[in-house]
């Protein structure tokens, strides 16, 4: 009988838990952003960051590995770097929560809207502050089982994915694939660099690989490269079917196109994926305000829901603006942590004359810099340009 | 910190406070006596002193560095409902504010405090010894 053994049984649940924390919301944006830039650029945009993204998870899995206890990113700021960078760096992971939190509300008030709209009306605005109010009242008890929900979900929302990207491959038009915007030509950036993100699990992949943690970086490419395939392949099918009426959320422009089942099954998937993962990215921020700073429960409460609430009251309704902000700005600026903690780490080792397991030539890391720091400026910068 | 306690009672506190200022706005516009929307200020604090009253009384073991945390996110969370209602259901900016408003909020921090102070079972004490007492006011 076909048995597998230990450390593959290891290594394939912690590929599990890779997997099901990347793929996340920015799935739903990503078809969107390349339909506006042009197929093509969208997945060059993609193949680039996913090697990006790949070389910094090794990058972060060396600083993980050499660092004996378990912590986050924060954690190995403050252990290599001090408090004043670590509140720096708190203060990065809580804009990147709070991005995710917006777009979270953005997204899930969109299928909220697609699937009771027909029947009891109103606008998608009303949803999303439903959404974002009934989600604060659950974040608030700190709900733990929704963890264990999230797990189940994120496998049946991996399962719709390849029933669209299946049945969508089947209604493809090869002239929807040869767009091209020049105007829009920056506009996956972020989206892509928010989507294909995985550095806050590492940790957690240590932990799960336990003695075989030797075999974490065979997990980190075996993983990126499965979710930077289904994001391609979903992209393909959205834009190939639907083309420039590829939706913000791609799953309503998709019933339209192939069928309104697709339309209830993604909808109904979607907003079960997008409210728990809303409820744990709460939950998570909470917690983080309540060990870091030693806030009360509801203090950081407060402090979890009164900036999203206050940025979506303002009128952030634009879930691929959103995402591309926090893409860029943020999940751009720790990968500039995580560089600066390699290179920490790197040289601390080789004062105690141990080579790293994973060495990155510094050209390399000059060239990720440069990528993270000019789409920080774009990204600040692209509001004012588009005003223009 | 009982979380949904805290909640539960703001949420009735607002609610009520907003309908009985509703009432009175009414009954000023009917009666043509703008004096009676001071009426809904005074209810509107004596409300939310009984509603906080209410929360402090269940949760004894706080201490004070937890009160006043949730004495604070008790009246931010005033605050942002209010500007909520302002912008987006009365469709009026920040100019719409009077002096009175600015001291009805006063009185809200202090009816939040009373409320605090009142259901502890020890009451802040001097940071700094008693110099005046012979034994630094330890005992």
């Amino acid at each position: 009988m076909f048995k597998l053994s230990k450390k593959a049984q290891v290594s394939l649940s912690a590929g599990e838990s890779f997997v099901g924390f990347m793929v996340g919301v920015g799935l739903f944006g990503m078809p969107y952003a390349f339909a506006q830039a042009g197929f093509f650029v969208g997945m060059l945009y993609l193949l680039v960051i996913a090697v990006i993204m790949m070389t910094l998870q090794m990058m972060y899995a060396e600083v993980v590995l050499q660092t004996p206890g378990r912590h986050h990113l924060v954690g190995y700021v403050r252990k290599y770097f001090g408090k004043r960078w670590a509140s720096g760096a708190t203060l990065i992971a809580l804009g990147a929560n709070w991005g995710a939190m917006i777009a979270y509300i953005l997204i899930g008030g969109e299928f909220f809207h697609a699937l009771l709209s027909p029947y009891i009306g109103g606008s998608v605005t009303v949803y999303q502050a439903i959404f974002l109010l009934v989600g604060y009242l659950f974040i608030i008890g700190g709900v733990r089982f929704i963890a264990r929900i999230e797990t189940y979900l994120t496998s049946t929302l991996l399962v719709i994915l390849l029933l669209i990207i299946v049945r969508g491959s089947l209604s493809i038009d090869v002239s929807n694939l040869f767009t091209y915007s020049a105007s829009n030509v920056l506009l996956p950036y972020g989206v892509v660099l928010f989507s294909i993100s995985g550095i806050g699990v590492i940790p957690e992949v240590k932990s799960i690989m336990g003695r075989y943690r030797n075999n974490m970086r065979t997990v980190i490419i075996w993983s990126t490269l499965t979710v930077t395939a289904l994001y391609g392949l979903f992209a393909l099918a959205v834009v190939g079917a639907t083309g420039g009426a590829t939706t913000v959320d791609a799953i309503t422009g998709l019933g339209e196109v192939i069928g309104s089942w697709i339309l209830v099954a993604g909808a109904v998937m979607g907003f079960l994926a997008v409210a728990t993962s809303f409820l744990m990215m709460g939950i998570e921020t909470q917690e983080s305000l309540e060990l870091d700073y030693k806030f009360t429960r509801l203090l950081s409460w407060f402090i979890t829901m009164i900036v999203p609430l206050v940025v979506f009251l303002i009128g952030a309704r634009n879930f691929i603006d959103v995402i591309g902000f926090t893409g860029g700005v943020f999940v751009g600026t720790m990968g500039l942590i995580v560089l600066a903690l390699y290179h920490h780490v790197c040289k601390k080792g080789r004062k105690k004359k141990k080579a790293p397991g994973f060495h990155v030539p510094t050209i390399v890391s000059i060239g990720v810099v440069t990528v993270f720091l000019l789409g920080i400026v774009l990204e600040l910068v692209r509001p004012f340009i588009d005003a223009l | 910190m009982k979380p949904l306690r805290f909640l539960l009672c703001f949420l009735a506190a607002y609610a009520l406070g907003f309908i009985t200022s509703a009432f009175f706005s009414f009954a000023a516009k009917v009666l043509r006596d703008v004096d009676l929307v001071y009426g809904s200020f005074g209810l509107a604090i004596i409300l939310i002193f009984v509603f906080a009253w209410l929360y402090f009384k269940g949760v004894p073991q706080l201490n004070w560095r937890h009160r006043i945390e949730a004495v604070l996110v008790w009246f931010l969370l005033v605050l942002t409902l209010d500007t909520i209602l302002l912008f987006f259901f009365y469709k009026q900016s920040l100019r719409a504010l009077s002096t009175v408003h600015v001291i009805v909020y006063c009185l809200v921090l202090l009816a939040l405090f009373a409320a605090a102070y009142v259901q502890a079972p020890e009451h802040p004490k001097l940071s700094s010894p008693d110099l005046m007492h012979p034994d630094g006011g330890a005992s």
